[in-house]
This record gives C-alpha cells, sequence and structure tokens, in this order.
C-alpha cells in the first residue's frame, strides 16, 4: 500500500503545481486582453469599443493579484470556469461542453482504432521479422510517420473532398439542411471520416514500430524457445506467450495517449474545420482569453495526471514488481 | 414514369425560387456559441447587428449617405445641443409589439448605466439626457458641442424595451433569441450552422428577397476557401491570396470581389525619442519609399496605394488642390541631399552616420504573424537602405507590439490608424494630442495648432468649415510628416451570382461589403435570386 500512498501523494503535488503554473504562465503574456480583440477583427473597430470591452471584462480597475488567484481557484476547483473573453458573454463552461464531445469522439476514436491497428500489424511484422510482409510494414510506417501529418490532412482534404468530392469539406454534420437521429448520426460518421483517417495514419506507424520493436526483442527470450521446443502452435506462442508481454510498454503510452484526446487535434480541426478543444485552446491563447485558457489547461491536466494515476492502478495488477 | 421525375424536378425547383436560400461567411472564428447580444462584437453577435436589430439610421460607409432607418428624420437646435429625432412609425418588434420611443429612451438608458455596452462611448462624449417628447419623438440634449457625436448616436442598435428590461445583467446575458426590428430573426441553430428567416413582420419586407441565409461555422481559412470555390457560399469576407488566379479564374462570369480601401495603414515615427523631432529626416524617410512597390510585393497588388495626406478615393473631393504640388513621390537623390545637408556622411557601408559616428540604424516594429505587414516591412527596410538608412525589421506579439507603443518603447512602427466613416475621424484619431501613444496616433503627434484645427470638426455643422480645417491639416501633414501613408489594408469581400445577383463592387459601389454593422442589411436589400 506504500506504492499506492506514494502515488496519491504524486497526483495531488501534481495537480496542485500545474493549477498554480496554469495561473502564472498566461498573466506573463504581454499586453492587455480587451486590446486582443483589435486583432481579432483585424484593427477595424472604435477605440471606445475596446474601453467598453475592458469594463465588461472587468480589467479597467487592477484587481490584487492574490484575489485573483483565490477566486481562480475556487473557479478551478467548482468546474465554474467563468465568462470567456473571445466569446463574451458566454460562459467557459457552455463552450467545452460543446467541444467536448467532438474530440472525444473524434481523437478518442481514432486513437483506439490506431492503436489496435497498429498493435495487431506489428505483432504479424514482428513476428515475420525480415520476409518481405515485415519490410513492407515496417518501411511503410516509418514513411507514413515521416509526413507532418497536417500536410496529409490538407492532401486528403484536397483530393477526396475537393477533386474527388467523395466526402464534405468541412464542419462536423452537414451544415445544409438540419438533420435528426439516425441521419444525423450518419452524417456525423460521413463528416467525420476524413479527419479520423488523418489522425489514425498519423500515429499508426508509431504504434506499428513499437509493437514489432518489442515483439522482436520478447521473441529472442530463452521462453520462447521453451515454447517451441514444447512443440506449441505458432499461433500461440505468437498470440499467447510473446503478444502478451510485448503489449506492456505499448499499453503504457495507449495509457497516456488517452489522457491527451482531451487537449484535441488542433490542425485536424483548423484543416477539416472540425469543433473542438483544440481550436478553442487555440482561440483562447491567441485572444489572452484567461479563462477559457485556464478552464482548457486545467482540463488536460486533470485528465492527463488522471490516466497516469490509473496506469499505476493497472500496472500494479499487471506487473508484480511493482507491488512490493 | 418519366413525367413524374420531371414534375418532381419542376415542385423541387420551384421550392428552391420560392425559398431563396443565400450562404455566407461571417466570421472564420469556429463553432457557434448561442449568443446575440447586439453591443458585443464577433461571430454571431455580428448577426444581431443589422441583420436583427436595427440603429436610427445607416451611416453609408462608402458615400457618407446618412439613411433613414428606425427613424425618419432629425434635425439640430440652434445652438447644437440638442438633436430631435422622428421615429419611424408601424415598425413592429418579431414578437408583434409594436416600436417606440420608449425602446428608443430605454436602450440609451441601458447604455448610460452599462458603460460595458456603450461602444460608441456615447455618454462619455458629452450625452447628458435622453428625453421623450411623445411616442414618435425623442429629443437627446448634449452637455458640450459636438456636431460628430450624431454618428455615434444613429449607430446604437435599439433593443425591445419589454423583453431586455427583465434582464438582470445585461452585461452577460446571451441573447439565446432574439427578438429585434430588424429584416431577419433566427431560424435554426446548432454549433455548426444556422440560419436566420426572413422576418414577416418587417417594417420594409418588400425589400427582402432573401428568404433564408445560411451560416455555416469555418474554423480555417482553408475550408472556409474551398466551400467558396465549390459554390457551396455566396458571399465571403475571407484573406484569399492569388484571388484571381484561384477563386475567378475558373468562371469568372459567376465570380467576383471587390477589396475596397480599408484602414491606412502608416509608418509610424516615435516622436518622443529626439532624433525623430527633426522634420527633415523624417522627410528624407519619405521621400525614400516607394509605395507601390511595397503594395505590389508585400500586398500582393491588392492594396490601394494611399496618397501623401491619406485620404480615401471615395473622399477626393476633401484633397487641397492647392498643396498638390507638395505631394512627392520617391526621390533618393533628394533624400540624400537632405540628410547630407543634416551633416550626416555616408559610410564604407552606404549607411549615414553622424559626426560622431553614430549610424542611422532604427528598429521597425510589425506584429508577429502577420505575413502580409512583415513582407511589406522588409520592402521598406530594402527600400530605405538605398538611401542609407537601415532598418531592422523585428516581429513582436501583438500584445507587446500594442504595449511597446504605448510605452513609447519603439523607434519605428508599421501600424494602422481606425479610419472611421469619413477622413474627419480619421485625422482626428490619427494626429490629435488626446490619442497619443495611447490611441491611434501612434507615433505621438502633440501640436496645438493641429488640435484647434482638428476641434474645428466637432464645433461646427458648416460642411465648409470643416473642409477648410482638413485642408490646413494636410498643409501640416505635408510639411511635418507626423507619419508617413502607406497604404490602405483591403476589405475582403467575395461573391458569386449562381443564386443572387445584385452585389457591391468596383462599378457599382454602393456600400461597403463589410459584415460588422448595418452594411450587410443594406446590401442584403438590393439582392435579388435568379430565377
Amino acid at each position: 500500500m506504500k506504492y499506492l500512498r506514494e502515488k496519491i501523494v504524486f497526483f495531488i503535488i501534481a495537480l496542485l503545481s500545474a493549477l498554480i503554473i496554469n495561473f502564472v504562465l498566461p498573466r506573463l503574456m504581454p499586453g492587455d486582453p480587451a486590446e486582443r480583440i483589435l486583432l481579432k477583427m483585424g484593427g477595424d473597430i472604435q477605440p471606445e469599443a475596446v474601453e467598453a470591452m475592458r469594463i465588461a471584462l472587468g480589467v479597467d480597475k487592477e484587481t490584487p493579484i492574490l484575489k485573483q488567484f483565490f477566486s481562480y481557484l475556487k473557479n478551478t476547483l467548482t468546474f465554474n470556469f467563468g465568462i470567456s473573453y473571445s466569446y463574451y458573454p458566454v460562459p467557459v463552461k457552455d463552450l467545452i461542453l460543446d467541444a467536448l464531445p467532438w474530440t472525444i469522439g473524434l481523437v478518442g476514436i481514432s486513437t483506439l482504432i490506431s492503436f489496435v491497428l497498429g498493435t495487431a500489424l506489428g505483432i504479424r511484422a514482428g513476428w515475420n521479422r525480415n520476409k518481405p510482409i515485415d519490410s513492407f510494414v515496417t518501411i511503410s510506417s516509418l514513411i507514413i510517420r515521416g509526413f507532418p501529418y497536417f500536410w496529409l490532412a490538407l492532401i486528403l482534404l484536397y483530393v477526396f473532398g475537393f477533386l474527388l468530392n467523395l466526402f464534405p469539406l468541412s464542419n462536423a454534420y452537414s451544415t445544409h439542411e438540419f438533420l435528426k437521429g439516425w441521419k444525423f448520426f450518419g452524417s456525423v460518421i460521413y463528416h467525420g471520416f476524413l479527419p479520423g483517417l488523418t489522425l489514425v495514419l498519423a500515429s499508426l506507424g508509431t504504434w506499428i514500430l513499437t509493437m514489432r520493436n518489442n515483439m522482436v526483442s520478447v521473441l529472442s527470450e530463452d521462453f520462447i524457445l521453451v515454447a517451441e521446443a514444447k512443440g506449441l502452435k505458432d499461433k500461440d506462442i505468437m498470440n499467447k506467450y510473446a503478444a502478451r508481454n510485448a503489449l506492456l510498454p505499448s499499453v503504457t503510452s495507449f495509457g497516456l495517449s488517452l489522457g491527451y484526446i482531451v487537449g484535441g487535434a488542433l490542425l485536424t480541426e483548423i484543416v477539416f474545420s472540425y469543433p473542438g478543444i483544440g481550436y478553442l485552446m487555440y482561440k483562447g491563447v491567441t485572444s489572452q482569453d484567461y479563462p477559457l485558457m485556464q478552464a482548457i489547461f486545467f482540463i488536460i491536466s486533470l485528465s492527463v495526471l488522471i490516466a497516469n494515476f490509473m496506469l499505476d492502478f493497472v500496472y500494479m495488477f499487471l506487473d508484480p514488481r511493482t507491488r512490493g | 414514369m418519366k413525367r413524374n421525375v420531371l414534375f418532381l424536378c419542376v415542385m423541387v425547383l420551384s421550392i428552391f425560387s420560392l425559398a431563396s436560400t443565400l450562404s455566407m461567411i461571417m466570421d472564420v472564428t469556429g463553432p457557434f456559441s448561442q449568443n446575440f447580444n447586439p453591443f458585443f462584437s464577433g461571430g454571431t453577435n455580428y448577426s444581431a447587428r443589422g441583420f436583427i436589430y436595427e440603429t436610427l439610421f445607416y451611416i453609408n460607409g462608402y458615400t457618407g449617405e446618412i439613411v433613414p432607418w428606425l427613424a425618419t428624420d432629425y434635425s439640430w437646435s440652434n445652438d447644437f445641443l440638442e438633436i430631435d429625432v422622428t421615429l419611424r412609425q408601424n415598425v413592429k418588434w418579431s414578437d408583434g409589439k409594436s416600436f417606440s420611443a420608449d425602446d428608443v429612451m430605454f436602450t440609451f438608458e441601458l447604455i448610460k448605466n452599462y458603460a460595458a455596452l456603450d461602444s460608441g462611448g456615447i455618454w462619455q462624449k458629452g450625452l447628458k439626457e435622453v428625453k421623450k417628447e411623445d411616442d414618435f419623438h425623442v429629443k437627446f440634449v448634449m452637455s458640450k458641442v459636438d456636431t460628430l457625436i450624431y454618428t455615434d448616436i444613429f449607430s446604437v442598435y435599439i433593443v425591445p424595451k419589454h423583453i431586455w428590461e427583465t434582464i438582470a445583467d445585461p452585461t452577460s446575458y446571451t441573447d439565446s433569441k432574439p427578438v429585434g426590428t430588424g429584416p431577419y430573426v433566427l431560424g435554426q441553430f446548432t454549433s455548426q450552422v444556422y440560419t436566420l428567416q426572413k422576418n414577416q413582420n418587417y417594417w420594409q419586407k418588400e425589400k427582402v428577397k432573401v428568404d433564408t441565409i445560411r451560416i455555416p461555422a469555418f474554423t480555417g481559412n482553408d475550408a472556409a476557401q474551398l466551400a467558396l470555390m465549390n459554390k457551396e457560399i455566396d458571399w465571403g469576407t475571407l484573406f484569399f491570396p492569388n484571388i484571381d488566379e484561384i477563386f475567378v479564374k475558373a468562371d469568372p462570369e459567376h465570380r467576383g470581389y471587390w477589396l475596397p480601401e480599408g484602414n491606412p495603414v502608416l509608418l509610424f515615427f516615435n516622436l518622443d525619442k529626439e532624433l525623430f523631432k527633426n522634420p527633415d529626416l523624417r522627410k528624407a524617410i519619405a521621400l525614400g519609399i516607394d509605395k507601390l512597390q511595397l503594395v505590389q510585393i508585400g500586398m500582393a497588388n491588392l492594396a490601394t496605394v494611399s496618397n501623401p495626406v491619406g485620404i480615401k478615393g471615395g473622399f477626393s473631393y476633401l484633397e487641397n488642390d492647392n498643396l498638390k504640388h507638395m505631394w512627392y513621390e520617391r526621390d533618393v537623390e533628394q533624400a540624400k541631399k537632405i540628410l547630407t545637408n543634416l551633416g550626416y556622411k555616408l559610410g564604407k557601408d552606404g549607411i549615414f552616420a553622424d559626426s560622431k559616428g553614430n549610424k542611422l540604424s532604427f528598429e521597425l516594429i510589425v506584429p508577429a504573424g502577420w505575413t502580409d505587414w512583415i513582407a511589406v516591412s522588409q520592402v521598406l527596410s530594402s527600400q530605405l537602405k538605398q538611401i542609407g538608412v537601415d532598418v531592422l525589421v523585428s516581429q513582436v506579439d501583438f500584445g507587446l507590439y500594442l504595449e511597446r507603443i504605448k510605452n513609447k518603447d519603439f523607434e519605428l512602427a508599421v501600424s494602422w490608424v481606425n479610419y472611421g466613416i469619413n477622413p474627419y475621424f480619421f485625422y482626428e484619431r490619427w494626429l490629435h494630442t488626446r490619442n497619443a501613444f495611447s490611441g491611434d496616433n501612434r507615433g505621438g503627434w502633440i501640436s496645438l495648432t493641429t488640435d484647434s484645427l482638428l476641434d474645428v470638426f466637432r464645433k461646427t455643422s458648416e460642411e465648409k468649415e470643416r473642409e477648410l480645417a482638413i485642408s490646413a491639416l494636410q498643409l501640416i501633414v505635408l510639411q511635418e510628416m507626423p507619419s508617413v501613408p502607406l497604404f490602405f489594408n483591403p476589405t475582403w469581400f467575395e461573391y458569386t451570382t449562381y443564386n443572387f445577383v445584385g452585389w457591391p463592387n468596383a462599378e457599382n459601389p454602393f456600400a461597403l461589403p463589410t459584415i460588422t454593422g448595418m452594411d450587410k442589411a443594406f446590401i442584403i436589400m438590393h439582392l435579388e435570386p435568379v430565377r
């Protein structure tokens, strides 16, 4: 139980430091949030309107930094993040609740697909090392991994969306009609396909290569030799002996990437005009929207920490050495 | 069977022509929130301004014309301390209630009580009281003479008293179900697309031939540009480099754009620095600039070169013809001569230096990421090198950039001035002491003579007197060169005529194609569906 206690203490310390950094960092940005709206409008706004905005945001008066910090702590820990500056006067909570399902849906599902597919291919490649199938899988994963993924997204959008007209160019569902029920669901899948494909391709190579290399090193272990000597079936050796052991490191990184899902996928969201947390965060940072930025950073830190914590738990069961 | 299909086609077609839908890009700011509070700016709020809520008059930013809207007429008192406004009768709110002076009174009281809503700063500028004369007459009383204040008063969006008086805090009110007097009401809403439907109670509904406006959400420019090229969008406001090549060329007959002059971009000298207090040095630098080249290379030839006095084409009658001999072009020899006369000597590296060896080398700040302005600054730097002045371009984060200008912590800056609806506003923002450094007078031009000439604009109602004042100001601009007007940023506007005709363009410039305010409502009333 010492292990568990250590992990809980670590969790709390990490969360607290994340909270403090989250508060300090945005405030180190130079400039004035009200003036950032000038940027949004390309300067096309009356000086008086900036002054009115300053009053609305409450940045016309100096608030002591400690007072700001305590109201921030209170707001954050009660999940009441205040009103967004850049989408004034929409509450930050509403913005996040609007964006989160799309992010979790798109990034979550593509992470899962990519992990399952990549791992399965990696097992095959590792098992058949130095055979044509291995070279093919390994080389193509290296190539895919070499593409900058926003570029891949642009190419997919241009070829399949614009030239061939097979997929929609933007948005998460049809913007031409207001669909309901199954039709809406179908439209969501149709619109999510290209952005999802980009994300799957972007991370597939890494999963394949990780799994293949793990497989190769596990296959050189003695117990594999023993299994072969016992005359077990190849399929059983591959799945029950080798893959099960090779999977551990991949599970770790999968767990971590689950934590990062809520961070969204900024570039994919921008290229496909897909709603999500990534774009919201970008918007928050560029318009110096403290409440929005803090809320998103907090949620990301929280979910990464929780994913880590859960992983430690899972490890307790998977790896007897940690139970101590 | 065939006949059935044909019949079906005709049916579908007739439905389409009965209910005409226009698709437009309002703002590339990502998913929508149901926020139609007209007192704030941004994505969905823009729809509220003009399409849902309306102002007393529409001030046409291109022609300067004051078009009666919710009000039919206005008149000044003899001492210029009061404006009488006659309101339009038979105007209804979209919920069926009648519009009257009470709503106007309520709206002005609202922005008085909540300064955060007063985006024109009217109550700060000297509005003292709003009086109801009768149900359709309102009197605005001022504490001091300001004959330009009407532009701000007439631009306030009027909200219904019977709804807004029940709202506890209008500064945090998202107005998700707006009730206005305007041509449209909110149709369906999702975070990816919403529609505006024609208001069946509208007071000039015979002018509205666009039944539905569809506004999809875009997160990035790429997808928005592709949608425009794919005929999914009729009205765009996108930044679009290579617009001829990429957008128009595919179908010149149905695709067009118009990029009227937006805000002017200028080279500012920090006049707080001893060196720049010398007008001859400023003049030499101004003579070293080739504005046409800046626009051709830096702005992809999509911006309009400014004349030396910064007056837009639409207001050329305000240019002082007697001063045109002082208008200048690039003249490298003359620039070098001025610098030599000032006592600078050309060094071996081709840069002038004073007797102590201090080189004429300056830092020019420009907002980071503003790629077109950065390109302009780099061209500027190479042009000035030819007259022996060294300019280092530094890209600064936008927030820091404004802060450095405010703190007088810069040497040269490429920046802009908000033009406003006519050159009077531009000159006031550009040159008045009250706006030095903290406002649009970014170089900090401080001069009592200039101020007293600028004050004439707001003290008289005689157009002649204003013209005289702005003529005199042009002399100051040409002699002193407080900063150098370079070009006007383009106002981005693209349209297609597949579904609607009647768009404003260079041949028919009846209004500015901006989407932030009333202009879009005025424009939409000029559109006709294609049959």
